[in-house]
């Protein structure tokens, strides 16, 4: 139970344990009650008084399964509010097998410094000079680390786009096969860690300090009978294993939310072609991989391996929001050419997300047409070269959209929206709105109440009971991201039984009792940290509201635009 | 009188018809009136494996009709984000 402090001013690292504030507690809870107790709101987010701060989820070490989630905080570049971005693979587990509840990046090295963290199997850190490691692509790098450090460590790093200090630089980790394809992509962590100095953090995978459970037999009852939920569950143990989150192309567009063509409609024609069930027969057909294990514990392999014709890799993993973002949304339905603008953005350090978004606004304001994914693939290219245009896409749509002067860009706090357009599924729009993260999906993701059972058990186009779902979930997404269980594997604690086997964990890792009541005092202690963050940087109410465009312009081919009003927004949270 | 409908399963729905063509999907012949209920039910696919359901690309709801020479689009439930 200690934390890694890193002065990237003084170069020194020292351990410190874990004070009283922050004890019982990991992933969200930590990264963003740290940051706001310990940043000043106001400061330049790529400035020497930002911190960085990597914690493993609560459970990250434990015996439970999908629990090895990394939650990412500091004040973002991309939003100017707080942030927290995460991220699985290996580290998590790999850091809290170490004792490790979190490491702290403060100050700043000197201007084109670059440094590696390295932590090791009895987890003990140093700061190394990495100047030959700079302005590598993160693919070239992870080789050169394994190359000194062996290749059982993960690696949690940034490309290019993050050495630039770029806003929609991601910081990218390390899968079970050592490729830094899992990416903390969003809020633009990247560049905070670039402007830190810092280049990557090797951690040892070899570490057995992890912190004693208080009950362990109680907790591995628990984590037991979550684990059989998980793999009982058909999406869980049956669709996600077959397809990945690639499942939801299909569903999503057919429900006119996908938002095609930087949102001008609901449903993209091209959408069979880039579907999770022509994804996986391409792969099938082409001797790839479904059915992968991306991180640590996992038993549901969401992840796989995208080949090219002739058998050779080109990504991993090609997941939903991907497939949206540099197919549908920039109008492209060449499979191949979104597994290249994957794994492109994967290797220099960006989000696929606001990269996908920000071509898009490029397309949509006339830069290049629609459907044209060379010119794509050049201008994610550009960001490495470090052009001038490449430093407006490495900075996210709204840059693009400032740069052309074109209005319609599809952000929320600085930052893009996901694959789910709010007009045609209302509580997202609730969600981008109210997140103190900005666009964020997974921040309050009320996509199965609106589209299960038939059509929905809410109205998806009506704003009744809309910001009380969105409400809900962000607080319980607060305690999950926390605590640190796999967005996927929430099947595990969907039911009455299930949440309860997370409360009996909680209880028999800490020693004390954990009620519902805790669980929501949990996430409530998150979105209060980060609200009250916010609003010291200068957010309004106001800044609780969508870009007009989703107002004013109906979503074909439904037609519909957001009817949550601003002020039932402003009140979807009274803290 | 019947109506003639064809099926398109996605996801892993298609294990629950019998060689099942996910390019052209299948062909179902139903009685007049029949809904998106009595499909479902016809097919054999348990209801709780069901969640967005199309006809003619519009999302339907259980008791909705199905037209003559539908095409009905068939999806399993979501989760997670
Ligand atoms: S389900 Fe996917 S994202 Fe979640 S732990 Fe497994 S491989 Fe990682």
């Amino acid at each position: 139970m200690k934390f890694v402090r890193v002065d990237m001013s003084a170069k020194t690292v020292k351990d410190q344990t874990v004070p009283d504030a922050y004890r019982g507690i990991g992933g969200r809870a930590l990264t963003s009650s740290y940051i706001n107790d310990h940043v000043p709101a106001t400061c330049d987010p790529l400035g020497p008084d930002n911190v960085l701060i990597f914690a493993p989820g609560y459970f990250s070490g434990t015996p439970l399964v999908n629990t090895s989630r990394l939650s990412v905080g500091a004040k973002s570049p991309l939003t100017g509010g707080i942030k927290e971005s995460n991220v699985g693979g290996t580290v998590a587990a790999a850091l809290a097998n170490l004792g490790i509840t979190a490491i702290i990046v403060e100050g700043r090295a000197p201007v084109d410094g670059c440094w590696v963290l390295s932590i090791d199997e009895q987890g003990r850190a140093a700061l190394l000079d990495a100047a030959d490691c700079k302005g590598l692509r993160t693919y070239a790098l992870v080789e050169k680390l394994k190359s000194i450090h062996g290749d059982h460590s993960s690696v949690t790093c940034i490309g290019p786009a993050g050495e630039f200090q770029l806003a929609a630089a991601s910081i990218q980790t390390t899968d079970l096969d050592g490729r830094p394809c899992r990416a903390a992509g969003r809020g633009g962590l990247g560049a905070v860690m670039g402007a830190k100095g810092l280049k990557a953090i090797i951690v040892s995978r070899s570490g057995k300090l992890a912190d004693p459970l208080a009950a362990p037999d109680a907790f591995k009852d628990a984590a037991k009978a979550y684990a059989k939920a998980v793999k009982a569950d058909e999406f869980s143990g049956e669709i996600l294993p077959a397809l990945g989150s690639a499942c939801l192309v299909a569903p999503i567009n057919e429900a006119g939310a996908l938002p095609t063509r930087n949102a001008r409609e609901g449903q993209f024609e091209g959408a069979e072609k880039i579907s999770g069930e022509t994804m996986a027969r391409i792969i099938r057909e082409r001797g790839g991989k479904n059915t992968h294990k991306g991180c640590a514990q996992c038993i549901i392999d969401c992840s796989n391996e995208f080949v090219d014709p002739a058998g050779r890799y080109v990504t991993s993993s090609l997941e939903y929001e991907t497939i949206w973002s540099m197919g549908a949304m920039i109008g492209n339905s060449d499979l191949d050419a979104i597994a290249r603008l994957d794994f492109l953005c994967d290797d220099i350090g960006l989000d696929t997300i606001s990269t996908g978004v920000a071509v898009a606004v490029a397309m949509d304001a006339g830069y290049k047409p629609f459907g044209d994914a060379a010119a794509a693939i050049a201008m994610v290219e550009e960001v490495a070269a470090g052009s001038v245009f490449g430093k407006l896409i490495g900075n996210g749509p709204a840059a693009v959209g400032r740069h052309f002067n074109h209005h319609r860009v599809p952000v929320m706090k600085g930052q893009s929206m996901a694959a789910y357009d709010p007009r045609a599924i209302q509580g997202m729009a609730v969600t981008y709105a109210t997140s103190p993260m900005g666009g964020d999906h997974t921040a309050g993701w009320v996509v199965d109440q609106n589209l299960e059972a038939f059509g929905g058990t809410l109205d998806r186009f009506s704003a009744e009971g809309q910001v009380e779902a969105s409400r809900a979930t962000q607080l319980h997404m607060a305690a999950v991201d926390s605590v640190g269980i796999c967005d996927f594997a929430q099947t595990g604690l969907a039911s009455p039984e299930g949440i309860a086997n997370v409360y009996r964990m909680m209880a028999a890792k800490s020693g004390n009792p954990f009620s519902e009541k805790a669980w929501q005092e949990l996430g409530l202690r998150v979105l209060r940290a980060e609200r009250a963050f916010n609003r010291r940087a200068g957010f309004t109410p106001a800044d609780d509201h969508l870009p007009r465009m989703f107002y004013e312009e109906p979503l074909p081919p439904y037609n519909k635009v957001v009817v949550v009003s601003d002020a039932a927004m402003e009140k979807t949270f009274d803290f | 009188m019947t109506v003639q409908i064809t099926v398109k399963l996605y996801g892993t729905l298609d294990r629950w018809v019998a060689g099942y063509n996910p390019d052209s999907g299948c062909g179902v012949h139903l009685a007049a009136q029949s809904t998106v209920a009595d499909l479902i039910d016809h097919l054999g696919i348990p209801p709780r494996s069901v969640g967005l359901v199309s006809v003619n690309g519009r999302a339907a709801k259980k008791a909705d009709a199905l037209p003559d020479r539908a095409l009905v689009k068939v999806f399993h439930p979501i989760f997670g984000g």
